[in-house]
């Protein structure tokens, strides 16, 4: 490319000598102008001569023509024109000339006719510079048709030289295309190589996630098989060493079980079908199953665990309630297990969007620290631990939900562990829920299944229409007395509470008190 | 490029044949004939001076730099013997004779330049008259076929 400017510009010189060439080949043909003087000299000495032998010619005709050779004279002493003529004039023959004109010029103004005397004394003045201007003018033409020469050999010089630098040029450019087009296929074929990896390394990474998935599950189905013998075998009567060799045992299984839910948590994050759910929940049922969901490990680990929300939640959050609690149990019970943590605060506040949880972590003493799990070499694969993979869950879950984590200290020296998701915030709306109870304890068990929840209990002479009705199945026609029921409250549910002979009467059938958590989640559907 | 109307050619001619004074001139400096028409003015130095005189600025070969040319129009000096023809033949004291299309005059702003920079032109350089083209005003004019045109000691200008 350097090369192809190289020649460009030095094509464009060439044209801009080539155009000064032309220009000087344009120049005013000063051999005309030197032949003129010469001549101009000839016909005044002619006049002269002409008056001398009593011809026609008179004195105004001498001085007219002793006027046109000054003239002509005159013509070599300015302009470019003149300038030209100089040059060659090196034997001052011009100049000469001119002296002997001024030297002239009284005599041949003052000439009378028929002064013949005076005529032939002024044609013997002029008649010697015949050969001199004779000679000027040779050297001129001679000079001027080798300047000619010499500009049309440089004119065509640099035409064939504009015309190699053109096929040069165009050789280098049809190169550099070829040389382009090749590029190009090699880097199309690369790319279509690595598209073709890519697909394979993908496919790969699906079947190794497959696999991950089935064999976890196929392995939590032994394991909780041996968890069942394992209680089976200490609830039998042992002394106390075997009690707490089987505890051990217990501890380990129930350990493996969690790592190979993990694994079950981290193959699902890598396929690219799973996806985070956006659905309201209640926060102080966040707030309540972290303890119950952490407290045995905490007790386990001979640690304290508070959770508790700082400043008002708002009632009712909209995100992934599922993958929060999942992610937060993750990190803590990693804190209580592996990190041998003493003492966890898991606190809970909502501000412009965002739930932030802060883990408060009172560690003491070991080599371990934080960084390794949470810093930025978690991340690189040589250093990965069976222990970080809990860790690595919940951070992929938290990043799945947009949200992240950070790492730092407290004011008083504790991990902070700062999980914020974005979540928003929900206004809940009052669900007015009657009860069709034939008792008071089954009407008891139906309240407090829902407790917590925005529910308004209407009553039938209220006049208010229902949104869901409980109805306890059981009573004679029932089929009409649904019927009858529903034409009163033709936009309600209708909740079948018992085990009815014709469960299709109802929109959800529960069985209380046994299935006072499917009710439960069938009311906070009908919330959302 | 500045063209004259016909009209107006018609109309200074009308007006200068009318004149008897230019006619009967003596001692005339140039002589302006019209071989297709038959018509022939004779102009001293003092009527040529009488008419519009314009002024060009200019370089050319012959001359130092920028310099003033004053003098009338050539197209001015050819409407006094009327319309007709397509030559001009421009004739020198000493003969030399340029054939100038008249369509020059017409499309440029030639004069008939009777002074330059303010000094009178005598016949030992290039008086009385030099037809000088604008040269720097027009490029395509700068050019040995121009430069020939530049008839200086003009005497006599003949339309054919």
């Amino acid at each position: 490319m350097l090369v192809a400017i190289g020649i460009a510009t030095f094509g464009f010189l060439t044209f801009k000598d080539n155009l000064e060439a032309m220009r000087r080949a344009s120049q005013e043909n000063i051999s005309w102008s030197a032949s003129q003087l010469e001549r101009e000299l000839t016909r005044f000495l002619d006049s002269l001569g002409t008056s001398r032998a009593g011809t026609a010619s008179s004195t105004v005709d001498i001085n007219q023509r002793f006027d046109v050779l000054w003239s002509r004279v005159a013509v070599f002493q300015r302009g470019a024109v003149g300038a030209r003529l100089r040059a060659y004039d090196t034997d001052n023959a011009v100049e000469e000339l001119f002296e002997e004109m001024k030297r002239q010029e009284v005599p041949v103004v003052s000439i009378k006719s028929f002064d013949f005397t005076s005529m032939a004394n002024i044609s013997s003045a002029f008649f010697p510079f015949g050969a001199g201007l004779h000679e000027l003018s040779r050297k001129i033409i001679v000079g001027e048709e080798q300047k000619a020469a010499e500009i049309r050999a440089q004119m065509r010089d640099s035409a064939d030289f504009a015309l190699y630098a053109s096929i040069l040029t165009v050789v280098m450019v049809t190169g550099a295309l070829v040389y382009f087009v090749y590029e190009g296929q090699l880097y199309r074929k690369l790319a279509d190589e690595n598209k073709a990896l890519a697909e394979k390394f993908k496919a790969a990474s699906e079947v190794k996630s497959r696999f991950l998935t089935m064999m976890s599950h196929e392995l939590r189905t032994p394991m909780n098989g041996v968890l069942g013998l394992l209680a089976l075998a200490r609830a039998s009567e042992l002394d106390p060493e075997q009690k707490e060799r089987l505890d051990q045992v217990d501890r380990s299984a129930n350990r493996m079980l969690g790592m190979l839910t993990d694994i079950l948590d981290f193959a699902a994050l890598e396929n690219a079908q799973f996806s985070v759910t956006d659905k309201p929940f209640f926060s102080n049922e966040l707030l309540l199953a972290l303890p119950e969901l952490l407290g045995p490990v905490a007790t386990q680990a001979e640690a304290r665990l508070h959770v508790a929300a700082e400043g008002e939640l708002p009632v009712m959050l909209c995100g992934d309630a599922t993958r929060l609690r999942r992610s937060y149990a993750l990190l803590v019970t990693y804190f209580l297990e592996t990190a041998g943590a003493r003492d966890i605060g898991l606190a809970l506040t909502y501000s412009n969007g965002v739930l932030r949880a802060r883990i408060e972590v009172d560690y003491v003493g070991g080599g371990w620290t934080p960084d390794l799990i949470f810093g930025e070499r978690s991340t690189n694969a040589d250093s990965f631990a069976a222990e970080a993979l809990g860790p690595s869950v919940a951070r992929a879950l938290v990043s799945k939900m947009g949200g992240k984590i950070e790492l730092g200290n407290t004011e008083d020296g504790k991990i902070l562990l700062q999980i914020d998701v974005p979540v928003s915030a929900l206004v809940p709306k009052q669900l007015k829920v009657q009860l069709n109870m034939q008792s008071a304890p089954m009407e008891i068990v139906c309240k407090s299944s829902v407790a917590g929840l925005p529910v308004d209990f209407v009553s039938t002479d209220s006049g208010r229409q229902a949104e869901i009705i409980l109805h306890e199945t059981g009573a004679k026609e029932e089929t009409a007395h649904i019927a009858e029921i529903r034409a009163q409250n033709p936009n309600a549910k209708v909740f079948g509470i018992g085990r009815p002979q014709n469960p299709e009467l109802f929109d959800f059938v529960a069985e209380m008190p046994l299935e006072a958590a499917q009710l439960r989640n069938r009311i906070v559907e009908a919330l959302e | 490029m500045t063209r004259i109307p016909k009209m107006m050619l018609w109309l200074t001619a009308v007006l200068a044949l009318a004149a008897p004074r230019i006619a009967l001139a003596q001692g005339a400096a140039l002589t302006v004939i019209n071989s297709v028409n038959g018509s022939e003015v004779m102009l001293t130095d003092e009527e040529l001076m009488a008419l519009a005189q314009a002024t060009i600025n200019t370089e050319n070969e012959f001359v130092d730099g920028m310099t003033a040319f004053v003098g009338p129009l050539g197209r001015d000096v050819l409407a006094l013997v009327g319309e007709g023809g397509s030559i001009v033949v421009l004739t020198a004291v000493n003969d030399y004779a340029v054939e100038v299309p008249l369509e020059d005059f017409i499309n440029y702003d030639v004069v008939f330049a009777m002074s330059a920079d303010g000094e009178t032109f005598s016949r030992r350089d290039k008086g009385p008259i030099w037809v000088v083209y604008p040269m720097s005003d027009h490029t395509e004019l700068q050019d040995p076929v121009y430069n020939a045109r530049l008839i200086w000691q003009l005497v006599k200008v003949e339309i054919k």
